[in-house]
């Protein structure tokens, strides 16, 4: 009896063993660049945030001095930045909201519709330069389509990329116009497994079109809402590309705080500060989406 | 749902409206492309025939193009074989310059750029399609200790944003010589955790009979993963596929960050440099913004049903 017993304990433990080395031998990949892309560099970048360091010289532990010249130093433009990169945030509704309207009427299925959705969720696949580059001669003083159209109804023409106070509403609108395919692409895909007979019912009782989308189509697409409004602000809170190539890289008006991430860390070579600002953003990002989730996910019903 | 006529006029109209919003710029940048250098601001929308035409006292020539000059171009009647120097103005239409295409491919490496941009896409989106299947094979099919909070921790790491990481990141990669390769752009690109999720969400779903058949066979554990996993996972392996490789193709911040030799850089880092480089030369940017633009078109075109499905799945359930 306990020989037996024994032998199976024995048995056991190696045969969990065995299936403990199977799975983690399965996760071998993962753990390896977890540790290698993740974890490490996490903690490193913590680490350095505390040091005053050019890549050349020898790290110098400096406290919190770091974060000091962000919040507290006189002519620290950190307010600048932080309010640059809040204002791109417009953006997630607007895109949002066109997005909306394209995916509805692509959704109402009339003849043609397949040509429609080439043209609406094509920008998803064309990359950000390109378009950035299509939408610095769009947004030109002189010869800028925009400005064209705009004279139609006889405004001034407007220096999109050289007043400070137009260029990011300037860079806002390329992002709109791009980001909006990938939006219709989700707001669609959720359109298209609202039932019919909702519609039905409600077409009997005698509602509108206009309080038929209000009342059901909109609170429907709930969990495509919260998740393009919490991804799109993760995003947009690192918004890059499009500053960079739309500004020739050079710090501008329109710097945020990631591209004074980019510009301390790979041109001024202050890896110490540049960390410590990328924390910064962090908690940014890690705050505004707790707020989203602590306020609108829990709103939201998956059906 | 039926529509009346009325709405059904209104929702073409609309249909229309967007669509503008997106045909029209490209359609700008494509004619801009095939300007002649002089005309690029004339702001004309079509400005061309078959032929070019000049009018000389009065009569109508047709012409072809012999020289630009600064403010003239030197032209030769086609009807009596002289070439006389015209105002550009007075060349009413001109045909379609092909030659800032020519131009843009010769002064540009687009090409190399193109293979460079293939090479990275491809080798990340293997590298992805092999660590998250392996991954979420574990995490899905096979039970051992700690497997949950493994995969908890792991699914954590989606919170992190990649701002933190990079410079770290940057600094091993330099740390191992391996800044301005293309090991230094694809390394860090080959696991994801979003993307073991999506796979392990997928794997769930496939019934344990046929791995208990399997293993009555005398399958192993890597076996079920490679006979019958993964046969099943086609549409959820694509999705991933295409998501991954759109990602890739367009990465900007990292590959920008890590190449600086001009024969190494991808596409999009590759196009930015053209653009400062060439900024004001507007029909050979417009060129150049095309010949990235289309091939993008192309691929979507090719893969359609992929690339919103990915994106759906990826989106939506990730």
């Amino acid at each position: 009896m306990t020989k037996t017993s024994a032998r199976n304990a024995q048995l056991l433990s190696t045969s969990a063993f065995r299936h403990a080395l199977t799975g983690y031998a399965f996760l071998l990949p993962n753990i390896i660049g977890f540790l290698l892309f993740t974890l490490g560099p996490i903690l490193f970048s913590f680490v350095i945030s505390f040091f005053d360091w050019n890549l050349f010289s020898k790290p110098l532990f400096v406290d919190t001095a770091n974060y000091a010249k962000i919040f507290l130093e006189k002519d620290s433009q950190f307010w600048s930045y932080f309010g640059n990169t809040m204002f791109f945030l417009i953006v997630v509704p607007l895109q949002m909201g066109l997005a909306l309207m394209m995916a509805y009427l692509l959704n109402q299925g009339v003849r043609g519709t397949t040509v429609f959705k080439v043209v609406y969720f094509v920008p998803v696949v064309v990359s950000m330069v390109s378009i950035a580059i299509l939408w610095e001669y769009l947004l030109d003083t002189e010869n800028g389509l925009l400005n064209q159209i705009l004279s139609l109804f006889g405004a001034r023409k407007i220096a999109w990329l050289g007043e400070p106070q137009w260029i990011k509403p300037g860079i806002s609108m390329m992002v709109v116009w791009q980001s909006a395919a990938f939006s219709t692409i989700i707001y669609y895909a959720a359109l298209q497994g609202v039932p019919e007979h909702l519609y039905e019912v409600a077409t009997i009782d005698g509602a509108t079109r206009w309080s038929q989308f209000w009342k059901i189509t909109f609170p429907l697409l709930a969990p495509s809402h919260f998740f393009l409004l919490v991804t799109g602000f993760i995003g947009t809170l690192q918004l890059f590309a499009p500053i960079y190539v739309m500004t020739h890289g050079v710090p501008g008006a329109a710097r945020n705080i990631i591209f004074e991430v980019y510009w301390k860390a790979y041109h001024e070579f202050e890896m110490g500060y540049a960390s410590a600002l990328s924390w910064v953003l962090f908690v940014l990002i890690f705050v505004v989406s707790g707020i989203q989730w602590k306020y609108i996910g829990k709103r939201v019903h998956y059906g | 749902m039926r529509q009346r006529p009325p709405t059904k006029a209104l929702i073409y109209f609309f249909l229309l409206v967007f669509a503008a919003i997106y045909v029209v710029p490209l359609f700008w940048t494509f004619i801009t492309s095939v300007k002649h250098p002089g005309m690029v601001f004339d702001g004309r929308w079509l400005p061309f025939k078959r032929a070019s035409v000049v009018t000389i006292d009065g009569k109508e020539h047709e012409i072809r193009i012999v020289e630009e000059r600064e403010n003239t171009f030197l032209v030769r009647l086609t009807d009596t074989g002289e070439i006389k120097e015209v105002p550009r103005g007075a060349v009413e239409s001109i045909s379609p310059n092909w030659k800032n295409y020519a131009e843009t491919w010769q002064a540009v490496p687009f090409g190399r750029f193109f293979l460079n941009s293939i090479l990275v896409a491809v080798s990340v989106t293997i590298g992805q399609l092999i660590s998250c299947s392996l991954g979420g094979f574990a995490f899905s099919r096979l039970q051992f200790p700690g497997r949950d909070k493994v995969f908890f921790l792991y699914l954590a790491t989606l919170m992190i944003p990649g701002t933190v990481l990079t410079i770290p990141i940057y600094l091993l990669l330099r740390a191992y010589h391996l800044l301005d390769t293309y090991q230094g752009v694809i390394l860090p690109g080959l696991f994801s955790a979003y993307g073991t999720f999506l796979l392990r969400q997928f794997f769930m779903t496939i019934p344990k009979d046929l791995e208990d058949a399997a293993r009555i066979d005398g399958a192993g554990s890597f076996g079920v993963y490679l006979r019958i996993i993964l046969p099943l996972s086609g549409p959820a392996l694509a999705a991933l596929a295409t998501f991954v490789f759109i990602g890739s193709w367009n990465d900007f911040f990292w590959p920008s960050i890590v190449l600086t030799d001009p024969n190494r850089l991808t596409l999009p880092v590759g196009l930015a440099l053209f653009n400062d480089l060439y900024f004001i030369q507007y029909g050979r940017l417009m060129a150049g913004s095309m010949i990235s633009i289309i091939p993008a078109i192309l691929m979507y075109l090719v893969f359609q049903k992929f690339i919103t499905k990915g994106i759906v799945m990826t989106g939506l359930k990730g």
